[in-house]
Formats: structure tokens, sequence, C-alpha cells
């Protein structure tokens, strides 16, 4: 038989890495801080993360009536910034393990190509456990494995330091964490994220975007 | 009787070359531009540099004067009508690059800008183009140049060169600097002699993977009109300018690195400093006996500021300033005129009352017990937590709550400075522009003129002036 048939006949029986499986979730953040002056301030946001293979979206969830819809349409574009805070962030994994990082604004139909030099601007840490599944595994090998009692398929760690203690709820199966609470040793500082598990939207953000203006981050300063 | 008329043609001479300001001294201009560098940027970068005590190069010109930035239509300007002030004396909408005063950088019904990506859909009859410094250097057998940080074709440089109702046209812009070809600014007469910045994005085709739909390779063009073309620093180093008629240098896809990433050799980046762009420039230029005028762009402290990077914007202002003590070494101020100023001012504010010879990046210090304690003690904000020195009016949102900075490196090359007025989510709405008079420093042949408060517009016609056209 023609070596070359051979070796594709070889090739195409071995699996291609596999990905891992399809991931929708809904985080919650709630951050409270009590400061000098006697005052406390609850800070609350939450974002939805998809993954899917290669693929990563998130997006922050807007409440309804945070803002007005007719702003986006009637305010001045006197200038190039953007007009809207809060735009969605798509990280792609390529084959060659460098990573794609694209900011997404909805409303003025633009995406916005982002490059290593600019990760820290979006507030990316450029890795794509963070963008995948919002922690790097790395971190749970290096906490303690903790008795805190923990619903089937969990389990809590601690780590951090004798500042600031961190517990992380890490899902085993699914490689994510279900939930991270951090306070700090004098008790004005607590935050906690809550991740819920949702469904896989019927059609991907990222396959929406047709018609939509890519640009620079660079195109975005003066 | 002789001695008489002898004295009054003197006394007539002496007010003709007062009211004219020395007309006709300057043989040759250098035009340095950092981009937002505005009075808080420039005393910062003094600290950064060289103490409270210390100067920088651009201190040490002889002459200063206060600038009104405002353009046409916006009270805090943006890069293209307040270099095009500068350029051609004319004052324009935001966004419009050496146009006339009527030029509308959008649709006013619709308010889509003139612009479809990087091309430009400027309409027909859309304003008439306003002569520059440059042009006018150009026709009178002067050589010619621009220098800069961004892409060759961002708003200040092409402001010197090319003429535009949107400034976000950059291919267009492009194709202004190209001799022979469509779209080239006849202006300009046989060509730029200089032309040094990032960009390759706007001279090259998609299908090489630049951002042109219209197939062109504008590098090739320009080689085939005798340019020398080079695209590295190590490149731009080894070129004899002795052997050189004209050259452009395109050193990025996009914009030049910053200087501080630049500068690391861990990076590895082939770029060349903004003091040795202007050196090659400065010695191609100065072969031709009647003169030239250059314009060299710091172009980046301003997107450093815009990112609330305070320390980027610092080390940018400092590289711009070794780009005026090299052009110092290399000119004579007899025959030269230069001049140093910002196109407008950012919000970066200096703040707090620490002692003495605090850095510049770091939290402010509570002047009394480091005082007493001899050690640096950190002032409290309101809510408890240090705050650093240098904080800007407006930018992103970066955190969701303040930092405790205690234990923070405020001086790190990626930490952001807090903002006053929160605009957005980090990347999506960076720092505005801001308002306020920049400084202009000159010294040199012609600068008498240079001097008090003074409308932007208003530079043109002192360089011009003292160019004697």
């Amino acid at each position: 038989m023609n070596k070359l048939i051979l070796a594709a006949l070889l090739a195409s029986l071995v699996p291609s890495a596999a990905w891992a499986s399809d991931l929708a979730i809904k985080v919650e953040h709630e951050i409270t801080t009590l400061s000098a002056d006697g005052v406390t301030r609850v800070t609350r946001f939450g974002e939805r993360l998809i993954r899917r293979d290669n693929h990563s979206w998130v997006a922050r969830i807007i409440p309804a009536g945070a803002h007005e819809e007719a702003d986006h349409h009637t305010a001045g574009k006197g200038h190039k910034h953007m007009d809207i805070a809060a735009a969605s962030r798509w990280v792609e994994l390529g084959n060659d393990g460098k990573l794609r990082v694209r900011i997404v604004n909805a409303h003025e139909k633009v995406t916005v190509d982002i490059t290593p030099v600019d990760y820290n601007n979006i507030g990316f840490d450029g890795k794509w456990t963070t963008a995948s599944q919002l922690l790097d595994p790395e971190q749970i090998k290096r906490m303690k494995a903790i008795t805190r009692s923990a619903p089937a398929g969990a389990r809590w760690y601690e780590g951090g330091t004798r500042d600031a203690k961190v517990q992380v709820l890490w899902d085993e199966k699914d490689n994510y964490p279900r939930r991270i609470d951090s306070a700090n040793a004098a008790g004005t500082s607590r935050s906690s994220m809550l991740v819920t598990r949702e469904k896989m939207p019927a059609v991907m953000p990222w396959t929406q975007l047709k018609g939509y203006e890519q640009k620079e981050y660079s195109d975005l300063l003066d | 009787m002789k001695t008489q008329i002898k004295l009054c043609a003197a006394a007539l001479a002496l007010v003709g070359a007062t009211s004219a300001f020395a007309a006709g001294e300057a043989t040759n201009v250098i035009f340095f531009l950092g981009d937002g560098m505005g009075p808080t940027t420039v005393t910062a970068s003094r600290i950064y540099k060289y103490g409270e005590a210390g100067q920088l190069t651009m201190e040490s010109l002889k002459r200063t004067a206060r600038i009104k930035t405002y353009s046409l239509d916006g009270q805090t300007t943006d890069s293209a009508p307040s270099m095009a002030a500068y350029m051609t004396g004319v004052k324009m909408r935001n966004e419009v690059i050496s146009m006339s005063a009527d030029t509308q950088p959008r649709d006013p019904v619709t308010k889509k800008n003139y612009t479809s990506g990087a091309d430009s859909t400027c309409p027909a009859g859309n304003g008439t183009p306003a002569t520059t410094l440059l042009e006018l250097a150009k026709a009178a057998g002067k050589s010619v140049g621009a220098v800069t940080t961004t892409t060759v074709t961002h708003a200040t440089p092409a402001a010197t060169y090319a003429h535009i109702c949107n400034r976000n046209g950059e291919n267009a812009i492009a194709a202004q600097a190209v001799p022979g070809g469509a779209g080239y600014n006849s202006a300009l007469g046989a060509g730029l002699d200089v032309l040094l910045g990032g960009g390759t994005d706007h001279f090259l085709p998609t299908t090489a993977g630049g951002r042109r739909t219209d197939g062109r390779d504008l590098t090739a063009e320009l080689k085939a009109q005798g340019y020398t073309y080079v695209n590295s620093g190590s490149a731009l180093m080894a070129l004899d300018t002795a052997a050189t008629t004209r050259l452009v240098g395109l050193f990025n896809k996009s914009l030049m690195n910053y200087e501080l990433d630049r500068a690391k050799p861990a990076n590895a980046i082939d770029e060349p400093s903004l003091a040795d762009m202007t050196e090659k420039a400065i010695k191609l230029l100065q072969k031709n006996g009647k003169g030239f005028f250059l314009m060299v762009e710091g172009g980046r402290i301003d997107h450093a500021l815009h990112n609330t990077n305070a320390k980027r914007a610092l080390e940018d202002t400092v590289a711009f300033d070794n780009a005026i003590k090299r052009a110092l070494g290399l000119v004579d101020l007899k025959n030269t005129l230069v001049v140093v100023t910002a196109d407008h001012d950012h919000t970066m504010t200096f703040n707090g009352y620490s002692h003495k010879g605090n850095n510049i990046l770091g939290k402010v210090s509570d002047i009394k017990p480091t005082t007493v304690q001899g050690k640096t003690v950190l002032a409290k904000a309101g809510d408890g937590l240090p705050y650093t020195a240098l904080v800007f009016g407006n930018g992103a949102v970066r955190k969701p709550v303040r930092d405790d900075l205690t234990s923070v490196d405020t001086a790190a090359d990626d930490y952001y400075q807090e903002v006053g007025v929160k605009l957005g989510t980090a990347g999506n709405y960076p720092e505005t522009h801001g308002g306020g008079d920049v400084m202009l420093f000159s010294s040199g042949a012609g600068n008498a003129g240079f001097k008090g408060t003074l409308d932007n517009t208003k530079v043109f016609g002192l360089v011009k002036s003292a160019m004697g056209l």
C-alpha cells in the first residue's frame, strides 16, 4: 500500500486533542469594604462566560433600566473613543497556542483587536485558563484541601496569606471555581464570587458579528 | 548730516526688525511636538529624570509662551485641528487635518464619519486645503521632513504634509505622501525628503498584511521614486546619510513601541529611538544649502496618558527631551529656530503634600511624620487608604473597588493611576484630553515673538516670519 495513504489513514484514526466540554456560567461578584471613615461600601456586578472549544466570551450583565437605550443613538460622536462601557471580551486560542483577543461593542458594531502590549489596558491577564475557566487550575494545586462542607462533585481549598485568606469551591469534574470567598484579617474587606451553571445559548455570540467593523486598539487613541 | 541719516536708517531698520520679529533669520526650523505633553507632564518628567531642582533640555530654551489650544468647535481639542493650527494658522473643527474652517469631518445629518475603515469618504467640495509651513518651506527650496513615534499618517505628522476632512482616513493620507501616484499632494513638489515613524499598515495592501484596500504597495512606489526605504532600527542606524537623497522609514505595522518597552533588550524590539530618528533626519536634511523644515513628534506621550499609565508617559517625555538634546548638538542656533510645544493637555494632575525627593510615581507621603520619623509615612485619603501623587481627572474603570495601595508598587511599568471621573470599562473609554493651556519653549533664530499667551494659530505666523516666507 502507498506509504502516504497509510500515513493518512493512521492520522485519521488518532483523535485530535479534545477540547474541554462546553461551559456557560453566570458569575456574580459582591465586594464589601469598611473604610477608616466608617463607611461600608457594597459593590455588585455580574458577567456571563460562554466557552466552546477554543473560544471564550465574557460579557457584563447590564440589569434592565441600568442605562437608556436612547443614549446610544443620540450621543454625539464628537470623537473617536467608544461611547459605551462594558463591551464583551472574546478570546480565541489558536492552533499555535497563541491567543487572539478582541473586545466587541454591539451598539457600535465594532470589534477591536487587542495585542499583548495592551492586555493590561482591558484588564486581561493574557492566560487562556482565566478566559476559559476563570481560574488557573495550577493555583488550586498550590492550595490546601479543607474540610468545609461541599456539595457533591466539588471540594473546598484554602490559600492566601496571613493578611488575606482565600477559599475556593472547585468543581472537580468540569474544572472551574463554583465559588470564591476572600477576606482580610482586619475584617474590613471581604468579597465573594458565585458561579451558576447555565444552558449554552442556541447560537454562539462570536458567530453573530457579520457586518461589524474591525478596529485596532490604537484606533481608539488620539 | 551723514551721521544723522545713518542713525535714522539704523533706527528705521531696528523698528522694521522688531515689528517683523527678525524676519527671515531662520534658515532652518525644527518644530518639536510633544503630543498631549501638558504642564503637569513636563514637571513630572523633570522630577522623574532630574529631580525637583533639575532641568529638562526643553526647559533650557530661552523663550516661553502659553498657548491656547481650543479648536473651532471644541473647548477641548484633538491632535488634528491643534497641530493644523500650528502648521496653517487656520482654526478648524476637531478631527480635521489642515483644511479650511468650513470643512466637516462627518456628515452633519447622519453624524457618520467621512471614513470607511482607514479609507477616506470625504465628499468633494467639503472645504479646501490650507497651506502648511512644510509646504511653504518646500516651495522655497528647502528640504522637509516629519519624524514621529506614532504612524507617519497619524494626525500630528499628517497635519504637516497632508489635507483631509477626517484624520481617520490614514490610507488616503499615506497616498498624499507618494509622488507619482494617485492622491499625491502636489503642494509637496518633488516630495518629502524624510518621513520616519510607524504604520506600514497604511502603505501595504491587505494581500500583503496591510490595511490598504486599493491593492497598492506604497513602499514599492516610493522606492521606484528614488526613496531609500528602511524598516528596522538597525537598518536606519546603518544608513549613510551622505549617500542618501531621500528617506522613508517605517518601523512598525502600526504605532511604534513606547520607549520604556523599546529600550528593554529582553524585548528584542528593533525600532530606533526618537533621538536616533531625529539625528538621521537632521543629517540628511542639512545637506540642502537653502535649509530645512523638520517636525519631530513624541507621539505616544498622549497614548500613555490616555491609558492613565503615567510611567510610560514620563519615559516617552524624557525620550522626546533626549531628541531635543540630540538636535541642539547638531544645529547652529544662529540660523536655526527650535520650537518645542504640545498640541493639547491631558487630565493628569500632581497632588498631595509629599516631602521633597518623594518618588513622583509613588504614593503621597505625609510630610510631618515622614520628617519626624526619618522614613516615608504615607498620607491617607478619606477612606483611610493611601493615594498616588499623580492621578487623573478622568479615565477608565479598572477595579470595582479602590485598592489598598500600601503594598502595591505604583512605580511599576504597568501600574495605572486612579481617576476622578470614571468614564467606562477599561480599554473602552480611555482618559480624555485636557482643555488647559500648554507651554511653548523656543530658542534660536527668529524666536523673539514667542512670548505671552498666544492662540495656537498665531504660532504659524511667527514661524513663517522667522523663515522669511
